[in-house]
C-alpha cells in the first residue's frame, strides 16, 4: 500500500486504536450506566398515567423529555471526560514516541484521535437513543421514527463537544481543555440572548456585524436544542434548522483542521 | 572517512537546546552541541555516554521525534528534517522507555504497528510469527495482554516492535534495561543477526561491556559534546573501553 491510500489507512488504523482505548475507559461505562438509569425513568409518565402530574402533556411527550435531558447531559459528560482521559493516555509523550518514529505524519495522529473519539461518542449516542426509543416503543406500539431524527441533534452536539475538547487539548494538553470546553458550551447557551442585547444596543453597523460574526463562531447550543425539541414535537418552535446545522458542521471542520495543524507544529518537541 | 554511498547517517553541527525555568526567567540549556558524526552501512555503531550526556536527545532528533535547534541530518544520502516521513519506512527505533498499552495483546500490538507500514495481511502474520520466534515467546504467550508481562518481556516486545517492518537502520536506546542475562544474550544474537543481514545498528547505551562487545566503532559523548569516535579495537589497544571512557569523561569535566 502506498501514497494517499496508505495515508487514509494509517488514519483509520489510529482511529480504531483510539476508539479501542476510549471504550476501555471504565469512566465511560459509569456514565453509560447512569444514563440508562436516567432513561429508565422515561417509563414513569406511562406508569403514573395521570397527565396532570406532567402539565397535562401526553405521556409520550413527557417520556421523550426525560430521555432528551438524559441524552444531552450524558453526551456532554462522556464527550468531555472520556475524550480528555483517552487523550491524556494516548498522547502521553512515552506513547507518542512509538507513533512519531513511524512513517506517520503528526496531523494523521490527530485526525485519527478525532475520528476515534467521534466513533466512541456516536456509539454512546446510539445506545442511549436506542434506550429511549425502546421505552417509548414498548408503550406506544408504534415505530416513531421522529425520535431518532429529533435525538440525532445530540449526536451532532456530541461530535461538536469532542471537537472542542480536542481543539483545546491541542493548545493546552491538560484538564483545562475540559474546563474551556464547558465554558464555550455555556457561552453557546447565551448566544441567542446576546444577539438580542446587541440588536438593542444601537451600535454602528460595523460593530453590530462584527458582534454577529463573533457570535456565529460560537456553537449555537440553544438553537440546536430548539431544533431537537421541534423535531421531537415538544413545542411548535419557529426555527429553521439548515443554518444552525450547517454552522455546526463548519465549526467541527474548522476545529478539526486547527487541531491537526496545531498538533503538527507543537509536537515537534 | 567512508565513501559517501557507504554512509547511512551523517550529522553536521547538530545542536539542541531546551528552555528551562519559570516563564519570564527561562534559561536555555544545551543538550547536544555541534555533533558531527557518520555511521557506515552495515556497522554496529556504539554511542556511549554517561547519564545526561545527550544520547536520547540525539536519538530523538535522528528518529524524527524532535526538531534540532541547529545543524543538519542526512539519512541514506538525503537531507532529513523533523516532520518528514520518507526515511522512517527504513528506520526502526527502540526508545529508552515506552508506555506500551496494557489493554492490548502482544499480537494486537505487533499487528497494529506492522499494519501502520501498509504491509499486507499475510506479510504481517508472517513477520509477527518471526518476531515472536526471535524473542523466544511461545505460541500460548502471544495472546497475553501487555499488562501481564514482566518489565523484561515488555522490553523484548519493544525490541521487536522496531524490527517488525525489517528496517535497514535500527536505533537502540538503552536496549538492555530490565533484561536478565539470558535476554541480554538473546539481544546480542539479534544484533548479530541484523549485522549478518547487512543492517546498520546504532546502539546507544551507558553499559560498557555491551558496547565493547557488540560495536565496530564507538563514539563517546559527554555533556552534549562528542569526545571521540574510533574503531572498538583502538579503545581495546589503549587499555580497554572503560579506561578510555573514564579518562575522556573525567578529562572533559
Amino acid at each position: 500500500m502506498k501514497g494517499p491510500l496508505l495515508f487514509f489507512w494509517q488514519v483509520r488504523l489510529i482511529a480504531g486504536d483510539v476508539y479501542r482505548a476510549a471504550v476501555r475507559e471504565k469512566m465511560m461505562y459509569g456514565f453509560l450506566l447512569l444514563s440508562f438509569l436516567f432513561i429508565l425513568m422515561a417509563n414513569v409518565p406511562y406508569m403514573v398515567a395521570d397527565p396532570k402530574v406532567f402539565d397535562n402533556q401526553p405521556a409520550l411527550t413527557s417520556s421523550l423529555q426525560i430521555g432528551f435531558v438524559a441524552i444531552h447531559i450524558f453526551v456532554l459528560l462522556i464527550a468531555v471526560f472520556v475524550s480528555l482521559n483517552t487523550m491524556q493516555s494516548y498522547l502521553a509523550f512515552e506513547r507518542l514516541v512509538l507513533l512519531l518514529s513511524r512513517p506517520v505524519r503528526r496531523w494523521q495522529i490527530m485526525a485519527g484521535v478525532l475520528l476515534g473519539l467521534y466513533q466512541m461518542i456516536l456509539i454512546n449516542w446510539f445506545l442511549m437513543t436506542m434506550g429511549v426509543w425502546l421505552v417509548v416503543l414498548s408503550h406506544e406500539r408504534m415505530l416513531l421514527p421522529f425520535v431518532w431524527s429529533g435525538l440525532s441533534v445530540a449526536a451532532l452536539l456530541g461530535i461538536l463537544y469532542v471537537s472542542l475538547v480536542v481543539f483545546f487539548y491541542s493548545l493546552m494538553p491538560n484538564m483545562m481543555a475540559g474546563v474551556l470546553t464547558i465554558f464555550v458550551v455555556i457561552a453557546g447557551f447565551g448566544v441567542s440572548s446576546a444577539r438580542l442585547v446587541f440588536a438593542r444596543l444601537g451600535w454602528p453597523v460595523f460593530f453590530e456585524k462584527a458582534a454577529r460574526l463573533g457570535l456565529n463562531a460560537l456553537p449555537q447550543i440553544n438553537a440546536l436544542l430548539g431544533i431537537s425539541m421541534k423535531e421531537l414535537r415538544f413545542f411548535h418552535l419557529d426555527i429553521s434548522s439548515g443554518f444552525y446545522i450547517l454552522q455546526s458542521f463548519l465549526l467541527i471542520a474548522v476545529l478539526g483542521l486547527f487541531s491537526c495543524s496545531t498538533f503538527e507544529r507543537r509536537s515537534q518537541f | 572517512m567512508a565513501s559517501e554511498e557507504n554512509v547511512v547517517l551523517k550529522t553536521q553541527g547538530l545542536f539542541k537546546e531546551y528552555k528551562s525555568g519559570p516563564v519570564f526567567f527561562q534559561k536555555t540549556i544545551p543538550a547536544v552541541v555541534d555533533l558531527d558524526m557518520e555511521v557506515r552501512r552495515g556497522e554496529v555503531f556504539g554511542f556511549l555516554g554517561p547519564n545526561g550526556a545527550g544520547k536520547t536527545t540525539t536519538l530523538h532528533m535522528l528518529a524524527g521525534i524532535s526538531r534540532p535547534s541547529a545543524g543538519a541530518i542526512e539519512i541514506f544520502g538525503r537531507s532529513f528534517r523533523c516532520g518528514q516521513i520518507w526515511p522512517l519506512h527504513r528506520i526502526g527505533y527502540v526508545p529508552e522507555s515506552t508506555y506500551l498499552p496494557g489493554d492490548m495483546t502482544m499480537t494486537e500490538l505487533l499487528s497494529f504497528f506492522a499494519r501502520l507500514y501498509g504491509l499486507p495481511g499475510t506479510t504481517v502474520r508472517e513477520r509477527i510469527s518471526r518476531m515472536f520466534e526471535m524473542i523466544g515467546f511461545v505460541l500460548r504467550e502471544r495472546a497475553t495482554f501487555v499488562r501481564s508481562l514482566s518489565m523484561g518481556q515488555r522490553r523484548l516486545l519493544d525490541l521487536v516492535l522496531a524490527l517488525v517492518h525489517d528496517p535497514d537502520l535500527v536505533f537502540f536506546d538503552e536496549p538492555t534495561v530490565y533484561l536478565d542475562p539470558l535476554a541480554v544474550e538473546r539481544f546480542r544474537d539479534i544484533v548479530g543477526m541484523l549485522k549478518k543481514k547487512g543492517k546498520t545498528v546504532f546502539l546507544s547505551s551507558h553499559t560498557l561491556p555491551l558496547i565493547e562487545r557488540l560495536s565496530d566503532r564507538v563514539a563517546v559523548i559527554a555533556r552534549g559534546r562528542l569526545l571521540r569516535v574510533a574503531p572498538a579495537q583502538d579503545f581495546a589497544a589503549e587499555g580497554g573501553l572503560e579506561t578510555v571512557f573514564l579518562q575522556l569523561v573525567k578529562g572533559g569535566a
